[in-house]
């Protein structure tokens, strides 16, 4: 028997000993308090919350929310800047008759939002001011030189927040709610916070099934979006987080990007 | 507030919760309070354990084995001795060493008297450490855990840890030392 085996098991029987120490129930003088008792019955008979399984899911209902902003944004643009003409705006999506008459919009009621409602349902358009989002800041405190906000989508449950220096973009996603990194906690646990690390390969591909020792490097990107290389994500106290990149930037970046953000509880 | 949901997620780990919440509640307030001497705090320190407890259900095994017994006890144990830390800085359960001290602790010597005892001996010497040595002997080698994790267990700073760590293990070392001489 090795020495750490033994130390082991000297220390499993220390602890066997020490509680067969314990007095009996009977000769241990406690009533619980009303404040205890209502605590454990709330933790006893809490239900479970529907949570995201997986990563793939998470990102995908990001691509959800960043197809929802391409398909509106410049329909919106359209019918506020130039609403008598009708001329249409350079880079605009929605270049077909079939568009103008709502296309995009009939297209995303019908096949993407059918992929978000099979989400487990989250009610990711329902849009709240930033301010309202979170009893968390959220912000990061660190971005690289020349990154600014550009971009966010905010809702109760799911929300983006999109950084970029007019090349590469960094996007920040927060979800009310834990996805099951658990299984990943003894493996990487360099950093503070229990962050994890992915590097994504570069060629992402839909058909690996996730499996529980390799969630993390499980975070996927569908095909139309060109997501590669640098993201970290983890947990919060009942909340996700996720910070992507692409372009030139780096995962020390990312890293350090991830770490600046505050997930503590607003003051 | 803390929000509970999805710490116990299907009807069999509910139940093993409520067994074990009936069976040990009371040593555990027993275990806690002999930390803090103090029922609220206690109170606070066995309700912190349970959620910790309730995280890790899947994992644990048979309600009534002597291993369950022992980690809930534990759970308990160190969530009071987390409370009364931070509460109480200088205290018995965290008392800063000085930075500056050398420990001189000979690794191998050490294995080779361990190798030579008997489990029930470095047993027995391990339940004779000053508390706070006890404490992160038993989560380094049962649990194995590294110094870092002791510390956000226990609420100590990580070389306080370390430090206690070896200076627990020459402690045990001379115990074994003197018990054999």
């Amino acid at each position: 028997m090795d020495i750490k085996e033994k130390l082991r098991l000297a220390a499993l029987q220390a602890e066997n000993e020490a509680v067969a120490l314990i007095p009996p129930d009977s000769e241990i003088n406690w009533t619980p308090s009303e404040a205890f008792n209502e605590k454990m019955n709330e933790l006893i008979e809490a239900k479970p919350k529907r949570r995201i399984v997986s990563i793939r899911r998470f990102i995908i209902a990001a691509a959800v929310i960043a197809l929802v902003s391409t398909a509106f944004i410049p329909v919106f643009m359209r019918n506020t800047d130039d609403p008598d003409s009708g001329k249409k705006h350079e880079g605009e999506v929605g270049n077909s008759p079939a568009e103008d008459d709502g296309y995009l919009s009939d297209k995303f009621d019908s096949e993407t939002r059918a992929e978000s409602d099979n989400w487990e349902n989250i009610s990711m358009l329902e849009s709240i001011p930033p301010s309202a989002l979170p009893e968390f800041e959220f912000e990061p405190e660190y971005l690289p030189e020349g990154y600014k906000l550009t971009d966010s989508n905010v809702s109760k449950q799911f929300s983006v927040l999109e950084y970029s220096n007019g090349s590469d973009v960094i996007r920040l996603y927060y979800y009310d709610g834990e996805t099951d990194f658990s299984i990943l906690e003894d493996k990487k646990d360099d950093l503070d916070r229990k962050t994890y690390y992915n590097n994504v390969p570069q060629t992402h591909t839909a058909e690996k099934e996730p499996s529980t020792d390799a969630l993390i490097e499980y975070i996927l990107f569908p095909d139309e979006v060109e997501w590669n290389e640098c993201n970290v994500a983890w947990n919060g106290t009942d909340i996700t987080f996720a910070v992507m990149g692409n372009g030139n930037i780096t995962q020390e970046e990312i890293e350090k990007i991830a770490i600046s953000v505050n997930t503590e509880p607003k003051e | 507030m803390i929000i509970f949901f999805a710490l116990i997620d299907t009807d069999s780990d509910r139940e093993k919760f409520v067994n074990l919440y009936e069976k040990y509640k009371k040593k555990m307030f027993h275990t806690a309070y002999s930390v803090l001497n103090d029922t609220y705090s206690a109170e606070d320190a066995v309700h912190e354990a349970f959620i910790a407890i309730a995280r890790n259900i899947g994992k644990l095994g048979d309600v009534n084995s002597t291993e369950t017994a022992a980690y809930v006890c534990r759970a308990a144990k160190n969530r009071a001795i987390n409370i009364f830390n931070s509460k109480q800085r200088e205290s018995e359960y965290g008392r800063p060493l000085n930075e500056d001290e050398e420990i001189a602790f000979d690794e191998p010597e050490f294995e080779r008297i361990c190798a030579e005892c008997e489990i029930s001996e470095i047993a027995d010497c391990i339940n004779k450490l000053p508390s706070p040595y006890r404490e992160v002997i038993v989560l380094r080698y049962l649990d194995d855990m590294n110094p870092r994790d002791i510390s956000d267990i226990l609420g100590r700073k990580p070389d306080t840890v370390k430090k206690q760590l070896l200076r627990g293990r020459k402690m045990l070392k001379e115990m074994l030392e003197g018990g054999r001489g």
